[in-house]
Protein backbone atom coordinates (compact mmCIF):
# COMPACT_ATOMS: atom_id res chain seq x y z
CA UNK A 1 0.00 0.00 0.00
CA UNK A 2 1.62 3.31 -0.87
CA UNK A 3 1.44 6.35 1.29
CA UNK A 4 -1.03 8.03 -1.06
CA UNK A 5 -3.54 4.82 -0.16
CA UNK A 6 -2.70 5.88 3.25
CA UNK A 7 -2.92 9.13 3.02
CA UNK A 8 -6.72 8.94 1.54
CA UNK A 9 -7.63 6.41 3.79
CA UNK A 10 -6.75 9.29 6.56
CA UNK A 11 -8.74 11.69 4.74
CA UNK A 12 -11.85 9.52 4.20
CA UNK A 13 -11.74 9.31 7.85
CA UNK A 14 -11.37 12.95 8.76
CA UNK A 15 -13.58 13.96 6.20
CA UNK A 16 -17.00 12.37 6.50
CA UNK A 17 -17.71 12.97 10.38
CA UNK A 18 -16.50 16.45 10.35
CA UNK A 19 -18.68 17.13 6.83
CA UNK A 20 -21.41 15.48 8.80
CA UNK A 21 -21.60 17.19 11.53
CA UNK A 22 -20.46 20.88 10.54
CA UNK A 23 -20.00 21.55 7.24
CA UNK A 24 -22.12 23.05 4.86
CA UNK A 25 -23.22 19.78 2.09
CA UNK A 26 -24.79 21.05 -1.00
CA UNK A 27 -26.91 19.33 -3.67
CA UNK A 28 -25.60 19.73 -7.09
CA UNK A 29 -26.58 19.09 -10.37
CA UNK A 30 -24.06 17.20 -12.86
CA UNK A 31 -24.64 16.93 -16.66
CA UNK A 32 -22.36 15.30 -19.12
CA UNK A 33 -21.14 12.21 -20.52
CA UNK A 34 -20.04 8.70 -19.41
CA UNK A 35 -17.57 6.33 -21.18
CA UNK A 36 -18.56 2.64 -19.99
CA UNK A 37 -18.96 -0.95 -21.17
CA UNK A 38 -18.29 0.24 -24.76
CA UNK A 39 -20.70 2.62 -24.59
CA UNK A 40 -21.24 6.91 -24.42
CA UNK A 41 -23.85 8.10 -22.67
CA UNK A 42 -25.06 10.66 -21.73
CA UNK A 43 -26.15 11.34 -17.99
CA UNK A 44 -27.58 13.51 -15.75
CA UNK A 45 -27.91 13.89 -11.76
CA UNK A 46 -27.84 14.75 -8.22
CA UNK A 47 -24.39 14.47 -6.41
CA UNK A 48 -24.05 16.09 -3.15
CA UNK A 49 -20.81 17.58 -2.07
CA UNK A 50 -19.06 19.23 0.93
CA UNK A 51 -15.81 20.89 1.32
CA UNK A 52 -12.75 21.12 3.69
CA UNK A 53 -10.38 22.62 4.54
CA UNK A 54 -8.31 20.69 2.47
CA UNK A 55 -10.69 18.47 0.19
CA UNK A 56 -13.61 18.36 -1.68
CA UNK A 57 -16.01 15.27 -1.48
CA UNK A 58 -18.49 13.94 -3.55
CA UNK A 59 -21.05 11.45 -3.02
CA UNK A 60 -24.05 9.86 -4.63
CA UNK A 61 -26.06 10.77 -1.27
CA UNK A 62 -27.19 13.55 1.11
CA UNK A 63 -25.12 11.14 3.85
CA UNK A 64 -21.97 11.53 2.34
CA UNK A 65 -21.77 7.19 2.53
CA UNK A 66 -21.83 6.37 -0.82
CA UNK A 67 -18.68 8.15 -2.18
CA UNK A 68 -17.75 9.33 -5.86
CA UNK A 69 -14.58 10.99 -5.06
CA UNK A 70 -12.43 12.52 -2.25
CA UNK A 71 -10.23 15.45 -3.90
CA UNK A 72 -7.46 16.82 -2.70
CA UNK A 73 -7.23 21.11 -3.15
CA UNK A 74 -4.38 21.90 -5.61
CA UNK A 75 -5.19 25.59 -5.77
CA UNK A 76 -7.98 27.99 -4.78
CA UNK A 77 -7.37 31.73 -5.31
CA UNK A 78 -10.03 34.71 -5.01
CA UNK A 79 -11.40 36.70 -8.43
CA UNK A 80 -12.68 39.33 -6.74
CA UNK A 81 -14.03 39.79 -3.13
CA UNK A 82 -16.95 37.22 -3.78
CA UNK A 83 -15.62 35.20 -6.06
CA UNK A 84 -13.20 33.02 -6.61
CA UNK A 85 -11.53 29.60 -9.05
CA UNK A 86 -10.35 26.50 -7.30
CA UNK A 87 -9.21 22.90 -8.95
CA UNK A 88 -8.92 19.44 -6.88
CA UNK A 89 -7.50 16.16 -7.66
CA UNK A 90 -8.05 12.63 -6.89
CA UNK A 91 -4.90 10.56 -7.35
CA UNK A 92 -5.08 6.87 -6.02
CA UNK A 93 -4.61 3.39 -7.09
CA UNK A 94 -7.93 3.21 -8.55
CA UNK A 95 -9.53 6.43 -9.39
CA UNK A 96 -7.45 9.32 -11.36
CA UNK A 97 -10.09 12.83 -11.52
CA UNK A 98 -9.75 16.44 -11.56
CA UNK A 99 -12.22 19.24 -10.75
CA UNK A 100 -11.82 22.71 -12.08
CA UNK A 101 -14.47 25.57 -11.52
CA UNK A 102 -15.25 28.52 -9.79
CA UNK A 103 -16.90 29.40 -6.71
CA UNK A 104 -18.80 32.42 -5.02
CA UNK A 105 -18.22 33.19 -1.62
CA UNK A 106 -19.31 34.94 1.24
CA UNK A 107 -15.99 35.86 3.12
CA UNK A 108 -16.61 33.22 5.26
CA UNK A 109 -17.54 29.77 3.39
CA UNK A 110 -18.53 28.96 -0.41
CA UNK A 111 -22.16 29.75 -1.07
CA UNK A 112 -22.10 28.24 -4.19
CA UNK A 113 -19.94 26.93 -7.30
CA UNK A 114 -19.82 25.44 -10.63
CA UNK A 115 -17.19 23.14 -12.44
CA UNK A 116 -15.96 20.73 -14.52
CA UNK A 117 -15.34 17.27 -13.05
CA UNK A 118 -13.39 14.39 -15.53
CA UNK A 119 -12.37 11.39 -14.21
CA UNK A 120 -11.37 7.58 -14.86
CA UNK A 121 -12.84 5.09 -11.97
CA UNK A 122 -11.31 2.01 -11.25
CA UNK A 123 -13.88 -0.24 -13.25
CA UNK A 124 -12.09 1.71 -16.17
CA UNK A 125 -15.36 3.86 -16.90
CA UNK A 126 -14.50 7.03 -17.49
CA UNK A 127 -16.57 10.46 -17.84
CA UNK A 128 -16.55 14.13 -18.05
CA UNK A 129 -19.37 16.31 -16.21
CA UNK A 130 -20.36 19.85 -15.51
CA UNK A 131 -21.26 20.16 -11.84
CA UNK A 132 -23.36 23.51 -10.60
CA UNK A 133 -24.50 23.30 -6.92
CA UNK A 134 -28.05 23.65 -5.92
CA UNK A 135 -28.90 24.32 -2.75
CA UNK A 136 -27.35 23.54 0.55
CA UNK A 137 -29.09 20.91 2.67
CA UNK A 138 -27.23 20.88 5.98
CA UNK A 139 -24.79 23.39 7.78
CA UNK B 1 24.03 -20.31 -51.94
CA UNK B 2 22.37 -21.82 -48.76
CA UNK B 3 18.62 -22.65 -48.17
CA UNK B 4 19.18 -20.27 -45.46
CA UNK B 5 20.33 -17.64 -47.74
CA UNK B 6 17.25 -17.95 -50.29
CA UNK B 7 14.86 -17.66 -47.04
CA UNK B 8 16.57 -14.60 -45.50
CA UNK B 9 15.86 -12.89 -49.59
CA UNK B 10 12.35 -13.70 -49.20
CA UNK B 11 11.86 -12.15 -45.50
CA UNK B 12 13.63 -8.99 -46.92
CA UNK B 13 11.28 -9.21 -50.04
CA UNK B 14 8.08 -9.76 -47.55
CA UNK B 15 8.72 -7.16 -44.92
CA UNK B 16 10.13 -4.35 -47.34
CA UNK B 17 6.76 -3.52 -48.74
CA UNK B 18 4.92 -4.25 -45.11
CA UNK B 19 7.31 -1.79 -43.33
CA UNK B 20 6.17 0.85 -46.19
CA UNK B 21 2.96 0.29 -45.95
CA UNK B 22 3.08 0.38 -42.17
CA UNK B 23 0.93 3.38 -39.78
CA UNK B 24 3.40 6.32 -39.39
CA UNK B 25 4.91 5.96 -35.75
CA UNK B 26 3.64 9.21 -34.72
CA UNK B 27 0.80 11.58 -36.16
CA UNK B 28 -0.19 15.19 -35.42
CA UNK B 29 -3.63 16.82 -35.91
CA UNK B 30 -4.30 20.18 -36.14
CA UNK B 31 -7.44 20.96 -33.32
CA UNK B 32 -9.54 23.82 -31.73
CA UNK B 33 -9.79 24.42 -27.83
CA UNK B 34 -12.94 26.44 -26.07
CA UNK B 35 -13.14 26.49 -22.05
CA UNK B 36 -11.49 28.94 -19.63
CA UNK B 37 -8.15 29.15 -18.18
CA UNK B 38 -7.59 30.36 -14.25
CA UNK B 39 -4.37 32.04 -13.55
CA UNK B 40 -2.89 34.59 -12.11
CA UNK B 41 -6.69 35.46 -9.65
CA UNK B 42 -8.24 35.29 -12.91
CA UNK B 43 -10.20 33.04 -14.87
CA UNK B 44 -10.06 33.45 -18.66
CA UNK B 45 -11.70 32.64 -21.70
CA UNK B 46 -9.83 30.94 -23.82
CA UNK B 47 -9.84 30.29 -27.32
CA UNK B 48 -6.97 28.61 -28.88
CA UNK B 49 -5.35 26.41 -31.90
CA UNK B 50 -3.61 23.27 -30.66
CA UNK B 51 -1.60 20.87 -31.79
CA UNK B 52 -2.38 17.03 -31.12
CA UNK B 53 0.08 14.16 -31.54
CA UNK B 54 -0.24 10.10 -31.19
CA UNK B 55 2.65 8.84 -30.47
CA UNK B 56 1.29 5.78 -32.34
CA UNK B 57 -0.48 6.91 -35.10
CA UNK B 58 -3.19 3.44 -35.24
CA UNK B 59 -4.52 4.58 -31.88
CA UNK B 60 -7.94 2.74 -32.48
CA UNK B 61 -5.71 -0.44 -32.04
CA UNK B 62 -3.23 0.65 -29.79
CA UNK B 63 -3.59 -0.27 -25.88
CA UNK B 64 -0.99 1.95 -24.78
CA UNK B 65 -0.32 4.93 -25.89
CA UNK B 66 1.32 9.10 -25.49
CA UNK B 67 -0.96 11.80 -26.23
CA UNK B 68 0.30 15.39 -26.66
CA UNK B 69 -1.27 18.31 -26.47
CA UNK B 70 0.77 21.60 -27.31
CA UNK B 71 0.04 25.13 -28.24
CA UNK B 72 0.54 26.67 -31.72
CA UNK B 73 4.19 27.40 -31.17
CA UNK B 74 4.59 23.59 -30.39
CA UNK B 75 5.02 24.09 -26.90
CA UNK B 76 3.87 21.09 -25.08
CA UNK B 77 1.27 21.50 -22.44
CA UNK B 78 0.63 17.61 -21.35
CA UNK B 79 1.97 14.61 -22.79
CA UNK B 80 -0.69 12.40 -21.46
CA UNK B 81 -1.10 8.18 -20.98
CA UNK B 82 -3.50 6.17 -22.26
CA UNK B 83 -5.49 4.86 -19.24
CA UNK B 84 -8.79 3.08 -21.46
CA UNK B 85 -9.92 2.97 -25.03
CA UNK B 86 -12.71 1.09 -26.03
CA UNK B 87 -14.82 0.53 -29.21
CA UNK B 88 -18.59 2.06 -29.75
CA UNK B 89 -21.09 1.33 -32.09
CA UNK B 90 -21.04 1.75 -35.20
CA UNK B 91 -17.44 0.37 -36.31
CA UNK B 92 -15.41 3.23 -36.83
CA UNK B 93 -15.88 4.74 -33.60
CA UNK B 94 -14.54 4.52 -29.69
CA UNK B 95 -13.92 6.40 -26.58
CA UNK B 96 -10.55 6.80 -25.06
CA UNK B 97 -9.27 8.10 -21.80
CA UNK B 98 -5.79 9.75 -20.86
CA UNK B 99 -4.31 11.25 -17.59
CA UNK B 100 -1.21 12.34 -16.64
CA UNK B 101 0.25 13.12 -13.31
CA UNK B 102 4.02 14.15 -13.17
CA UNK B 103 4.64 13.50 -9.68
CA UNK B 104 5.90 17.50 -9.61
CA UNK B 105 2.05 19.33 -9.61
CA UNK B 106 0.90 18.71 -12.73
CA UNK B 107 -1.73 16.90 -13.61
CA UNK B 108 -4.43 16.33 -16.33
CA UNK B 109 -7.12 14.43 -18.05
CA UNK B 110 -7.96 14.13 -21.11
CA UNK B 111 -11.87 12.23 -22.20
CA UNK B 112 -13.26 11.77 -25.35
CA UNK B 113 -14.60 9.95 -28.16
CA UNK B 114 -13.02 9.49 -31.73
CA UNK B 115 -13.35 8.16 -35.35
CA UNK B 116 -11.34 6.43 -36.64
CA UNK B 117 -10.23 4.07 -39.91
CA UNK B 118 -11.75 0.71 -39.73
CA UNK B 119 -8.84 -0.80 -41.40
CA UNK B 120 -5.84 0.96 -40.24
CA UNK B 121 -7.20 2.69 -37.12
CA UNK B 122 -5.76 5.87 -37.64
CA UNK B 123 -8.33 8.50 -36.12
CA UNK B 124 -10.23 10.88 -38.51
CA UNK B 125 -11.45 13.01 -35.75
CA UNK B 126 -11.85 12.97 -31.94
CA UNK B 127 -13.39 15.46 -29.59
CA UNK B 128 -13.15 15.68 -25.62
CA UNK B 129 -12.28 17.36 -22.66
CA UNK B 130 -9.44 18.33 -21.26
CA UNK B 131 -8.53 19.49 -17.59
CA UNK B 132 -5.41 20.38 -16.29
CA UNK B 133 -3.66 21.21 -13.46
CA UNK B 134 -0.80 22.77 -13.90
CA UNK B 135 2.40 23.05 -11.06
CA UNK B 136 2.25 27.02 -11.23
CA UNK B 137 -0.88 26.81 -9.91
CA UNK B 138 -2.86 27.61 -12.82
CA UNK B 139 -5.31 25.61 -14.09
CA UNK B 140 -7.80 24.80 -17.08
CA UNK B 141 -10.29 23.08 -18.61
CA UNK B 142 -10.63 23.46 -22.50
CA UNK B 143 -13.10 21.31 -25.20
CA UNK B 144 -10.96 20.29 -28.03
CA UNK B 145 -12.11 19.44 -31.51
CA UNK B 146 -9.91 18.00 -33.80
CA UNK B 147 -9.11 19.23 -37.09
CA UNK B 148 -6.82 17.91 -40.28
CA UNK B 149 -4.01 15.29 -39.94
CA UNK B 150 -0.90 17.09 -39.96
CA UNK B 151 1.84 15.44 -42.19
CA UNK B 152 5.02 15.85 -40.80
Amino acid sequence: MSYKAILLGILIFLAIPSAAAAQVIFQATFSGTEFCHSAVTKIKGTVFITFSAGGMLITKDPQLKDVISVMLINESFETSTTAGAFSFSDIDAGNFGIFTGTFKDNGDQVTGFTGNFGAIFSDGCFQTVTIKSGKIIAQ
Amino acid sequence: MSYKAILFGILLLLAAPAVSSAVPLELFYQASATGTNFCNNAATKVKQSLLIGFLFGDVAFEINNVMAIEDAQQTVIASLLQEEIFATSPPGTGAFMYTRNDGNGNISTFAGTFKNDVNTGILTSFTGTFNAIFANGCFENLTIKSGKQIVQ
